[in-house]
């Protein structure tokens, strides 16, 4: 008996790769990366993250089930919670690191300049949805477990260094094996890549228009150095017409129809100054103005394939608008808003004829004399033309202008927002406190909190 | 005296010619407070010509005219007679005797020469009784009988027979030699029901239950056939102390969990292994999130017709034998085998009816709308407004425009606007909910020779559940054959092959639930379009226009008309299995024995799973397909010795090799876009994708299994297993776990054995370690393919897409240094027999430690990883369990037996690793179910009303409970004790048993109630919506006693002035977790048995049964039957969200053997 045991046992059992899935690899190439870093950025700005902010920032309303609550401030510390890890820390910012890895490794700068252009997108609306988040100890697996959090002058740093090092490897010669159709938005045209960089470099510089004296200055060099300036290099991602492709606001309202109409303060806007954009915005139905009907063609953000960009143009020229009117070129700023408003008409499809009266009526300064009212002006058209494309970059700038002029929600619950203002910030996910507990605590004790009351260090 | 004329006429003249005696017993009946029971064919065309006086005494009466016509009687109890044929009446030759022709007197005679009668009465030991119905068979022959109602019997034996054996249910059998003498009584013992039990212990190996030394029961197919559940899992429900049974819910083929002694393994499986006759059986459960439908777990495919027996194993003593997956115990099964004889056919059928037995209660006061401006405004199915916030409905009324898609009636409008037809109130659920049907058949034909045994089976099952169109069919056929292929040398070869599957409703978290759109309905919108039931599931026109949009609540089916869905959301799944097994046994000496089992079980379950254009869920059309296919294919080598040692020493040891390899894969091809309407094939798809996923394991071990016996007093078993796992790494791949099991019979060595009060008395105890391996492939980290999410309201991205094929890494951190877990168990118990076998009880206490759990730990994703397997962790275990049988009462032919089980356990996640002290097993919006340090197992996780350290609630400063920030514990799934209780009582040949089943404690999350309320359709949003300043106790931010006045819903606050839709859609998680206690009758069965009439050489034995099924339930838990559960078959418990309701039911059963 103890003889077999012996034998058995001194026959060492060897299962050879029955352990190693083969339907799957354990690597990948970065052309088969990148797709999904672009794809994933991209939902980014217009999935649960764009939806809870346009709702907050009064886009949208939210009339049924969950936008319903997003509407009443009731945004836990659940409802954000998948956005943070599989949309941007475990999803696109982890893709971005992975190629920014590989490409150093393997000598392709192309990979690593356009990962670090989404990498600074995905980071810029980390930080301006909660302030401190943990960026120069993140990505390091099982050596770093617990993270810190970086404040938010170290992050917004690393955004610009981002972007810096982005142009700085996509002005080096390609590899022999660059980027190509598996670039969804340029095909791998590195020019392109440099000339959003640059535009996103002015965004970021002017977040900070309340923190630093030089952010305008900074902003219109970034736009002056280069950034894009066409319609046609505009960072476009190519949502397609279909479900698996659509674009993610169309989508929820198509699978969840009926939650979403346009915001009362918006409605009143447009409607008010006859816009034309009102009718690629909303559609009334049973005298609701929704923002999605299946037969509603006229609709720009109805359409599973609208294109989502990065950065659009119009917001380029609004922040060339914003940042001339700072540093007192009232004038070319005149010009830069009318030119942000023309780019915005063309890019809804608004035919010249349609636009001519409303760009004659509003579109100048001659009943905005002073500062304020200019700059009211500047943001809310830019208020306007974010409208489903980026509601998130409309949050940051009434933070930090306080323009447009929105009034909180009425009846609103004050559990996560007890002075019931419009939300300044929102609450840490739920698995940074299960997981990352000390720093998840050290970051909300520095920043006196983390309701939706509070004001985060950039917009203060 | 008040007596009819013509009893008069009777009392006082002697008889002078002859009277039926049926009409004699009649009259008897009739005169004075006695009854009479006999046989008809006795007593028919019976003529007395005795004279008698109905005066005398009863007695005397019947000792008067009973004999001359060759029968007598028996007085039983005060006033009741029995009347029989005497037994020497053919002797005797009386005149009214029919001879049979050419039967003649001599022959008769020359006959009993060869052939011997033998004859006698079974009495009972323990209380003196006769035994009727008790069996009397020649031993290894077909021939025998059964006992009258006196407990007499008559048998004729053939030359050279020798042994008789009798038998009764619940007694030991006896075996007597019979010597010659024509008579025989004897007397039979109660059999120790629960102790002298033969257990299955492994591979082949069966043990007598009082060798073990831990705690285990055996269930017969009276118990587990009680409920006639198709499940074999839920049909375990309520039997055995320790075990734990859950039903996901009433709809056909609907999974059941089962845990024995509680949950103890975070990520793993935490349900016992079943086995049956020594192979593996697959249980596993695909599906069941939150959407979806209720899928099953594959033991359901097994047709409880063809099982013998059942074991339950608990705790893991018996690991050594089955390796690590019976680390959570195991159900071993025996199948039904054919034994020497003629052939025996048993046939069954079953026919059952079910209805929906809770439903969550509905407001029938408010109409369809919303507040606005101030006012509660009826908005239609055409304004698409989900909530019933609208005016009552008793101030609508209808305009009569019947061009109105909605309502036949015409649309509503406020009173005095329309044309006098007042508004109706729907209700949906009398207009949704069917009759549920169920058809059972089973047919085997089993027998033998003695060199070959044979069974073989057939059975169906047909179901159809309370929801219109769902069904599940299972068909099966099963042959088991013993050769003995030479003296010492036996093969068995057994194959059962089945096809299951059905049709299936969507519920759940969907806009195309079933239950979602049913429970949401408002009371103003009729679901069926003036039809109810089958008949508006069969009309198209109560869910579809002619434009192909749906007739729904919301418009066009925001959220789907339920007859919608039951018929343009079909689910479809089709297995097909093969369980084949074949075994060697081969008898090397008269102590060495040695087997080999070979086992597969190998199916495949193909699943289409579609959504028509223009349902709630996936608008434009989905079809998906998937194909899962299973291969276990299980090795089992085992040698095997007795042998009686020096004196009182005897020994019983095993050896065994087992290899076991597993393939588990689904290919998944989703086709969304359709493109016609109605037509569910993927070639009607545009845009398609694909999926594949594969799960393989291979598993080899050797153990040893040792039993030393002293007398009957110490039973002390050793055992040891080293197993291989292809799942750890290679450096710790193989892991050793022993176990000691003890046995110590005090009664035997204090000679009580045959004391009157106790005279079985056992101790056991009993240490196990358990190894346990990993899922598979969680030593590496891979790329998969891309998704882009991050949004749980929207569907993924799935790549390949935008024309171009992707790759991610996946978010789970490969770990190359994993090593097995363990389970340390220790467990010690009783079993004890009082009053001579009348009463027995068994108590046991365990607990178990698993250590260094191999736990996906959640990742701040800031780490670039989301999880990450690590050893890591100890979760504890214990609780007790005690059984309890007795007999309350034994008379002659009346019996009352009393079963209960208790069981009670804990699991306490006592450590977790580093950094995550708390870890998510599943979570929904404002939901989850958690592992958190110091917490029960599974704690329910939630948003919950902000309170001070007094626990009073804060109250904002709009006058409502303030939130808290940090979502809260708000729940704990586990119940705090189970009680099974089964009482039996039986007469005769009639027998009624009833199973009450007891839970206490618990808590579930009604999420159904919370969104029910939010849309103003929940019973207490209609009960208390004219609530006026109402003051929520509690103090305000400041710390003052709240004063704030406020009203519930007043349409003049608006839509945010409504307290159900202050804290969002499903409301606050605390505020609906609920008590899931109840009390239930889960099963009454009623049966009677009895031989047809007509008289054959080898009777058919009929029983026929009524039984019920869930047949009342006391809860206070406010919504569907809390025995349901969102998740099914899995770890996570205490969910409910839009489920499928459960159903109660009726079943009438026949049964015929021959």
């Amino acid at each position: 008996m103890q003889l077999l045991l012996f034998l058995a046992l001194s026959a060492s059992c060897d299962f050879g790769d029955t352990n190693l899935d083969p339907t799957r690899q354990t690597d990948a190439e970065l052309k088969e990366i990148l797709p999904t870093a672009l794809a994933q950025t991209s939902r980014n700005l217009a999935s649960i993250g764009g939806r809870v902010t346009g709702t907050v920032i009064q886009h949208f309303k939210g009339i049924d089930a969950q936008p319903e609550s997003y509407s009443q401030y009731l945004i836990d510390e659940r409802t954000l919670d998948q956005f943070w890890r599989t949309g941007l820390f475990g999803g696109a910012m982890k893709d971005c690191q992975n190629i920014i890895e590989k490409a150093k490794k393997s000598e392709q700068p192309h990979y690593e300049g356009i990962a670090k252009i989404l990498m600074a997108v995905n980071l810029g609306i980390a930080t301006s949805f909660w302030g401190e988040v943990p960026f120069k100890e993140a990505f390091n697996g099982l050596e770093n477990l617990q993270p810190v959090y970086d404040s938010q002058e170290a992050l917004y740093q690393s955004i610009q260094q981002l972007l810096n090092e982005a142009i700085e490897a996509l002005n080096q010669p390609a590899s022999n094996n660059p980027p190509q159709e598996d670039d969804l938005i340029f095909g791998g045209d590195a020019t392109k890549w440099i000339a959003t960089s640059k535009a996103l470099q002015a965004r970021y510089f002017l977040h900070l228009s309340k923190r630093r004296t030089e952010a305008a200055q900074d902003a219109l060099n970034a736009i002056r150095a280069g950034a894009f300036q066409s319609l046609e290099q505009q960072p476009d991602f190519p949502f397609s017409n279909n479900v698996n492709e659509a674009n993610p606001l169309p989508l929820y309202n198509f699978e969840r129809p009926d939650q979403l109409a346009i915001g009362d303060f918006l409605h009143q806007l447009l409607k008010d100054e006859n816009d034309p954009r009102l009718s690629r915005y909303a559609v009334e139905i049973e005298g609701m103005p929704l923002l999605f009907d299946r037969d509603a063609s006229s609709l720009y953000w109805g359409q599973f394939g609208a294109p989502l960009p990065l950065i659009s143009l119009a917001e380029v020229k609004f922040i060339e608008a914003e940042a001339l009117l700072r540093l007192h070129r009232t004038e070319e700023a005149e010009t830069a808003l009318r030119e942000a408003c023309i780019t915005h008409f063309q890019q809804m499809n608004i035919p010249e004829p349609e636009y001519s009266v409303y760009l004659e009526n509003h579109l100048h300064f001659l009943n905005a004399t002073s500062f304020d009212q200019q700059l009211e002006l500047v943001l809310t058209q830019k208020y306007i033309a974010l409208f489903g494309q980026n509601p998130i970059e409309a949050w940051v700038d009434f933070r930090r202008t306080g323009y447009p002029e929105l009034q909180p929600a009425t009846g609103a619950n004050p559990s996560f927002n007890p002075s019931l203002v419009v939300p300044r910030r929102y609450l840490y996910p739920i698995s940074e406190r299960i997981s990352n507990e000390t720093n998840f605590n050290a970051a909300i004790q520095r920043q006196g909190g983390h309701l939706m009351d509070v004001n985060i260090w950039a917009f203060k | 005296m008040a007596t009819t004329g013509k009893s008069q006429i009777l009392a006082s003249a002697p008889t002078p010619k002859e009277i039926p005696l049926l009409q004699i017993l009649k009259e008897l009946k009739h005169q004075k407070p006695v009854s009479f029971l006999y046989e008809p064919e006795n007593i028919e065309n019976v003529l007395i010509q005795t004279p008698f006086n109905y005066k005398e005494d009863t007695k005397r009466i019947l000792k008067t005219i009973l004999s001359p016509v060759g029968l007598k009687f028996r007085k039983v109890g005060k006033y009741n007679f029995i009347i029989k044929r005497a037994k020497n009446w053919r002797k005797k030759g009386h005149p009214r005797i029919n001879q049979k022709p050419g039967q003649s007197f001599l022959k008769q005679k020359t006959k009993t020469l060869a052939v011997q009668t033998i004859s006698g009465i079974v009495y009972s030991r323990e209380d003196g009784q006769t035994l009727m119905g008790s069996t009397v068979q020649i031993k290894n022959t077909a021939i025998g009988t059964t006992t009258d109602e006196f407990g007499e019997y008559s048998l004729k034996i053939p030359p050279g027979r020798q042994t008789l054996v009798f038998s009764y249910l619940g007694f030991k059998d006896k075996q007597v030699q019979i010597n010659g003498q024509p008579e025989q009584n004897v007397i039979l013992e109660v059999a120790s029901t629960r102790l002298d039990e033969v257990i299955i212990t492994a591979v082949g190996i069966e043990a007598n239950k009082r060798l073990l030394g831990y705690a285990a029961d055996n269930l017969s197919p009276e118990d587990f056939s009680l409920s006639n559940a198709p499940n074999l899992v839920s049909a375990l429900s309520g039997q055995s102390a320790g075990v734990w049974v859950n039903t996901a819910s009433g709809s056909p083929g609907a999974s059941a969990s089962i845990f024995i002694r509680g949950m103890r393994s975070v990520n793993g499986s935490n349900k016992p292994l079943f086995i049956l006759d020594g192979i593996p059986i697959d249980n596993t459960t695909t599906g069941n999130g939150t959407q979806g439908v209720d899928v099953s777990n594959r033991l359901i495919d097994l047709n409880r017709h063809d099982i013998a027996k059942i074991s339950i194993l608990k705790g893991p003593a018996a690991t050594a034998l089955y390796g690590i997956r019976a680390a959570n115990g195991a159900i071993v099964m025996a199948s039904k085998k054919g034994k020497q004889g003629k052939p025996k056919v048993q046939f069954s059928s079953s026919f059952g009816f079910q209805k929906v037995n809770k439903l969550p209660p509905r407001q029938t006061t408010y109409s369809q709308g919303k507040h606005i401006d101030g006012r509660a405004v009826y908005q239609g199915p055409e304004t698409n407004v989900s909530t019933s916030y609208g005016p009552p409905v008793s101030e609508l009324e209808f305009d009569g425009d019947n061009s109105y898609p909605y309502d036949q009636n015409g649309r509503l409008v406020p009173k005095g606007q329309g044309n006098g037809v007042l508004a109706k109130v729907y209700d949906p659920y009398a207009a949704f909910f069917v009759q549920g049907h169920s058809f059972d058949n089973h047919l085997a034909i089993s027998g033998g020779t003695n060199w070959f045994n044979y069974y073989l089976s057939f059975g169906q099952l047909l179901q159809t559940g309370v929801v219109p169109n769902s069904t599940f069919e299972r068909y099966t056929l099963k042959g088991i054959f013993d050769v003995r292929l030479a003296e010492k040398f036996r093969m068995g070869v057994s194959t059962t092959v089945i096809n299951s599957g059905g049709f299936r409703m969507k519920r759940g978290s969907q806009f195309s639930g079933v239950p979602l759109g049913l429970f949401r309905n408002p009371n103003t919108f009729d679901i069926g379009n003036g039809k109810t039931g089958k008949a508006a599931a069969n009309t198209p026109a109560s869910y579809i226009f002619e434009n192909g949009k749906q007739r729904a609540y919301r418009g066009n089916g925001r959220y789907d008309n339920p007859f919608w869905s039951v018929n343009r959301n079909p689910f479809e799944d089709k297995v097909n299995r093969l369980i084949q097994n074949v075994s060697l046994d081969y008898q090397l000496n008269s102590w060495l024995k040695a087997t080999y089992k070979i086992g597969f079980d190998l199916y495949t379950d193909s699943r289409k799973d579609a959504f028509d254009i223009n349902s709630g869920t996936h608008r434009n059309g989905q079809v998906d397909l998937s194909d899962i296919q299973s291969i276990n294919i299980n090795s089992d080598f085992l040698l095997t010795a007795e042998k009686k040692l020096s004196g009182n020493w005897h020994l019983k040891a095993s050896l065994g090799h087992n290899f076991f390899t597993s393939e588990f894969s689904i290919r998944e091809t989703k086709g969304d876009d359709l493109k016609k309407q109605g037509v569910y094939n993927i070639s009607n798809a545009i845009h398609l994708s694909t999926n594949e996923t594969l799960l393989r394991k291979k598993v080899a071990g050797v153990f040893a299994d040792v039993m030393f016996q002293y007398k009957n007093i110490l039973y002390l078993n050793l055992t040891g297993r080293n197993d291989w796992s292809s799942t750890l790494p290679k450096k710790n791949n193989a892991f050793f776990y022993p176990s000691l099991n003890l046995g110590f019979e005090f009664t035997e060595l204090l000679g009580w054995t045959d004391s009157p009060l106790l005279s079985y008395g056992k101790l056991r105890f009993s240490y196990s370690r358990v190894g346990n391996d990993a899922g598979a492939y969680l030593t590496d980290t891979y790329f998969n393919f891309a998704v882009a999410g991050g949004d749980a309201l929207l569907p993924n991205t799935d790549f390949p897409a935008f024309g171009v094929s992707a790759f991610e890494r996946s978010g789970t951190l490969g770990n190359p240094n994993l090593k097995p877990e363990t389970v340390t168990s220790y467990e010690i118990g009783t079993d004890l027999k009082f009053f001579r076998g009348r009463m027995e009880f068994d108590f046991t206490w365990y607990q178990s430690t698993s250590q260094d759990q191999i736990i996906n730990t959640q990742l701040p994703a800031t780490t670039g990883f989301l999880l990450a397997p690590r050893n890591a962790g100890t979760i504890e275990n214990r609780g007790v369990e005690i059984g309890l049988s007795t007999s309350l009462l034994r008379k002659s032919h009346f019996r009352w037996d009393l079963a209960a089980n208790f069981s009670h356990f804990e699991s306490l996640v006592k450590k977790l690793p580093e950094g995550s002290p708390s870890i998510v097993l599943a979570s929904f919006t404002n939901l989850s179910s958690m592992i958190i340090e110091g917490q029960p197992y599974g704690v329910l996780v939630g948003t919950s009303i902000k309170r001070d350290a007094q626990g009073s609630m804060i109250i904002d400063s709009y006058g409502f409970p303030a939130v808290n920030a940090e979502q809260t514990v708000v729940g704990d799934p586990n119940p705090d004790w189970l009680l099974g209780l089964r009482n039996t009582f039986t007469y005769k040949n009639f027998s009624l048993s009833a199973l009450l089943d007891i839970r206490r404690g618990g808590d579930l999350w009604n999420g159904t109630r919370g969104v029910m309320s939010y849309l103003g359709i929940s019973k207490i949003s209609g009960d208390q919506r004219e609530v006026r300043n109402f003051i929520f106790p509690g103090i305000t931010e400041t710390g003052e006693p709240n004063t704030q006045a406020v009203d519930l819903a007043n349409p003049a606050n608006g839509p945010s002035g409504i307290y159900w839709q202050r804290y969002g859609f499903l409301g606050l998680a605390e505020q609906h977790i609920e008590d899931a206690s109840w009390i239930r009758l889960r099963e009454l069965k009623f049966s009677y048995r009895f031989h047809p009439p007509w008289s054959l050489r080898h009777p058919p034995e009929f029983s026929v049964s009524l039984s019920g099924q869930n047949v009342f339930l006391i809860t206070n838990y406010s919504g569907i039957d809390p025995e349901t559960n969102l998740r099914g078959d899995s770890n996570i418990l205490g969910w409910d969200y839009f489920n499928l309701p459960n159903t109660k039911g009726w079943s009438l059963s026949l049964d015929v053997q021959f």
